[in-house]
């Protein structure tokens, strides 16, 4: 029970997942290179988005006693599932990775121009850690407490937005092109995958009537949010929309209505701060089960040792700032990315359509 | 083996270590030997003289312990004890003990008579319109606060003795039908295990009803007034009264029950609401405020309006101390005053303020020691902490906590520290109701009487947070 969630704490972790990984740095990026075409990318990768979500769910409908990792290794075999939750492993450390070394750079940025990377882990991982081990059950409940405080803080953001737009369509310069917004979708398939972590908190969620509709709901409900942040963010910015690499705190801190308040910045990087320590601990999270599904090592505690060592070198040595990350996902992420995205989602359609009984 | 009165009276005073306050006497009514022994201290002697000595004296009936019984002492509270044990207990529970020459056994009569506090209104639990009476020391005064306002058999009062030497009363109540069994069950066996030398308040028994790893936060209910524990026991609650403490524990727990308070189900239910946001606010001044100051000031000025900083700046500059020691300083300084205050006897407590408000803090911001927007900042912290009197000792420990993370991590550290916090809070499920329902796990008909108050006749069900049994509370 310690590690159970409802169906609405992983609907949470679902919105969470969404925000927290596109929020910062890839609506620049898609910007960059398809303009206003971005908003139609993101609209595409939503509904595929929606769709893997929902297959996910009604595989756990058809075999809801069974994780992931059982019905992979009654189809191919213990060690060919053993390499996918290996290679699990990898992608979840590499989005780990990718989201800590944006939301460092984006605190270093807003608020705290001496933090160094050290500082940064010592704030993260122990309460990131802690976080994991106490159980999914816990973690699921802290979700759930303060995800009200950061939909009403990205909604002001979006509302004190709206309110200092002054001109709606001067942002439309390039025109949609299905190839190029694909090449871009591949190119940043690396920041999608939202899903990812069901593959592991799947068997984690009872089951009840219902489970999966309040989870698309709210995927459904994040998505639209975000969709209307990348409006308000074009339609704010015109040219140079999502271009701002600090495009949310930026809303409130040029928003012309807030005169008589001053700066408030705080509005937005306080739901942001909380995103990033719940991605994090959700991918720990993953990263650890991986472990102990691979290894056997059901020793927590060690497995998040492993985790953050892993992490921990790979930032200070490997990907040490930013660029470097963005690139290294843009470049390689994004192979593995298609396997955990699409290639996987695929295999997982032989169970949901095999008539076959699978027993626990 | 026969013994005489004399001997069994003797044996027993020594056993009870030739205390002072052992009263022994024989007495020859009819020409047959009577002794009596009990603890002078513990019984009213006159009315042992007026109720017990007289009427043996005058009796006409034949002397024996089945004759007292039956005949002459109708109106007392009789019980036949027969071993030597058994008479030392009840001399020690307040027992008088009669011994009749030629007979086996003795009559334990219950006199218990010490002095006892009136009811009166708790100072943590004042209501400006509602019931104003309080538990007192005695549980059994308590039980009968209780008992008072549930006129069914449901009411039921289980009583357990815990501590070697002080065999204190502790009374497990709840009502039969409403209570989860488990609970009830898992409340009495907690308690059964404890093998402790003495229990001299209710606080003693509370850790042994908690998580024994969470140090920090409290997973069981207290009060100190009957209408709430009544209306608890109705949520479907079990209640522990112990003998010796006015403050009665409840289980299970969730924090929202420090969040209401009597006064809310007495007055406007919109009122109600608005005054349950104000000490949401207040546990987030009392916790989190000075460490946010304190990282706004150091790290993150960028965030503060310019007006407001350029305020902050004027009075805090020249300051001999580093913002972190400033306020550290002032916090500490409030924290003595504060216990100070406490414990200092009253006509002391005006030279108290005295030196607190005008010595210390006026002058000490006239100095240029401490700064005005540093004291504002912790008075205001620690005046917010009594929105939640019962919260008082966990958010002192945060508000030091956070002013640390604050200080050291900035933002981000507080942030963590609320996540870390909570995410603690979320894990406690003491006797299987999550202590952050019906927040975290939200449920949905719970939270009618959480923040948000709807009016009594609203509230249709019990909470489902507790797991409790029958469910309806409200028939329309």
């Amino acid at each position: 029970m310690r590690d159970k969630i409802s169906s609405r704490q992983a609907g949470i972790f679902a919105s969470i997942m969404i925000f927290s990984g596109k929020l910062l740095l890839l609506p620049s990026l898609l910007f960059d290179q398809n303009r206003l075409a971005s908003i139609l990318v993101l609209l595409i990768l939503f509904g595929l988005e929606i769709s893997i979500f929902y297959l996910l769910i009604k595989l756990k409908e058809k075999h809801p006693n069974l994780s992931i990792y059982s019905i992979l290794q009654k189809y191919l075999g213990k060690i060919l599932t053993k390499i996918i939750f290996s290679i699990f492993f990898i992608y979840f450390i590499f989005i780990l990775v990718n989201i800590l070394t944006e939301s460092y750079s984006f605190l270093r940025d807003e608020i705290f121009n001496e933090a160094t990377i050290f500082l940064f882990f010592l704030c993260l991982l122990p309460v990131v850690d802690a976080m994991v081990y106490s159980g999914a059950r816990a973690m699921g409940r802290t979700a759930e407490f303060y995800y009200i405080f950061i939909i009403i803080g990205l909604v002001c953001c979006i509302l004190l937005g709206v309110g200092s737009i002054q001109k709606f369509g001067e942002a439309v310069d390039v025109p949609f092109n299905i190839g190029s917004s694909l090449g871009t979708y591949f190119n940043h398939l690396a920041w999608f995958g939202d899903f990812a972590f069901l593959f592991i908190f799947l068997d984690k969620i009872e089951i009840k009537n219902g489970f999966g509709r309040q989870i698309l709901k709210f995927v459904i409900s994040s998505m639209i949010i975000l969709l209307l942040f990348f409006f308000t963010y074009i339609l704010l910015y015109r040219s140079t929309s999502f271009a701002h690499r600090e495009a949310l705190s930026n809303i409130i801190q040029f928003a012309t209505k807030l005169g008589n308040v001053g700066k408030i910045t705080i509005i937005s990087v306080l739901p942001i701060m909380f995103l990033i320590y719940y991605q994090a601990g959700i991918m720990t999270y993953c990263g650890c089960e991986c472990i102990r599904l691979v290894t056997g090592i059901k020793n927590r505690a060690w497995n998040i040792i492993v985790v953050n060592l892993v992490t921990v070198l790979l930032m200070i040595i490997v990907f040490v700032n930013s660029q470097v990350t963005t690139d290294f996902m843009t470049a390689v992420g994004k192979w593995l990315a298609l396997f955990v995205e699409i290639g996987l989602p695929l295999i997982l359609l032989i169970p949901l359509l095999s008539k076959r009984r699978l027993r626990a | 083996m026969f013994f005489s009165v004399d001997q069994i009276l003797d044996s027993l005073y020594q056993k009870l270590g030739s205390s002072q306050d052992v009263y022994k006497k024989t007495i020859a009514p009819q020409g047959k030997r009577v002794g009596i022994i009990f603890l002078r201290s513990m019984i009213d002697k006159e009315l042992f003289t007026r109720n017990v000595l007289v009427p043996i004296i005058e009796t006409k009936e034949k002397i024996s312990l089945n004759t007292f019984k039956e005949k002459v002492f109708t109106a007392l509270e009789i019980e036949k004890v027969e071993t030597e044990q058994d008479y030392i207990k009840k001399i020690v529970e307040n027992n008088a003990l009669i011994f009749v020459e030629g007979e086996e056994g003795a009559l334990a009569i219950d006199f218990e008579n010490f002095p006892e506090r009136m009811p009166s209104e708790p100072p943590t639990s004042a209501v400006i319109q509602g019931p104003r009476e309080g538990f007192t020391e005695n549980v059994k005064t308590n039980i009968t606060l209780l008992r008072r306002r549930f006129k069914t058999q449901s009411f039921r009062n289980t009583q357990l003795e815990i501590g070697e030497y002080t065999k204190t009363k502790v009374s497990i109540v709840y009502l039969e039908g409403i209570a989860n069994k488990k609970v009830v069950k898992e409340v009495i066996k907690v308690l059964s295990s404890i093998k402790i030398d003495g229990v001299v308040d209710s606080h003693y028994l509370l850790s042994f009803l908690q998580d024994e790893k969470e140090v920090l936060f409290k997973e069981v209910g207290v009060s100190e007034k009957p209408d709430i524990v009544g209306s608890k026991l109705l949520e479907g609650k079990v209640a522990i009264l112990c003998d010796g403490s006015p403050i009665v524990l409840t289980v299970p727990y969730t924090v929202l029950e420090d969040l209401q308070n009597s006064n809310d189900y007495y007055t406007n239910p919109l009122y109600a609401s608005f005054i349950r946001v104000i000490r949401a606010l207040g546990i987030l001044l009392a916790s989190i405020v000075p460490g946010v100051y304190l990282s706004l000031r150091l790290f993150h000025y960028k965030i503060l309006p310019l007006k407001f900083l350029i305020t902050i700046s004027n009075a805090t500059q020249n300051l001999p101390f580093t913002p972190f020691l400033e306020l550290l300083f002032i916090l500490i300084l409030f924290q003595i005053l504060y216990e100070v205050s406490l414990r200092l006897p009253r006509y002391l407590g005006l030279a108290t303020s005295i030196v607190g408000a005008l010595i210390l803090g006026d002058t000490g911001v006239k100095a240029g020691l401490i700064s005005t927007p540093g004291v504002v900042i912790i008075a205001m912290s620690i005046i917010s902490i009594y929105v939640v009197p019962d919260q008082a000792p966990q958010l002192t420990v945060l508000r030091f906590i956070f002013l640390i993370l604050g200080g050291t991590l900035g933002l981000f550290g507080i942030v963590g520290g609320m996540i870390y916090f909570i995410n603690r809070l979320a894990s406690l499920n003491g006797f299987g109701t999550p202590t952050l329902a019906p927040f975290a796990p939200r449920i949905r008909e719970d939270l009618k009487d959480g923040v948000a108050k709807v009016p009594v006749y609203d509230m249709t069900t019990r909470p489902k947070s507790y797991n409790n049994k029958n469910k309806v509370r409200l028939k329309k």
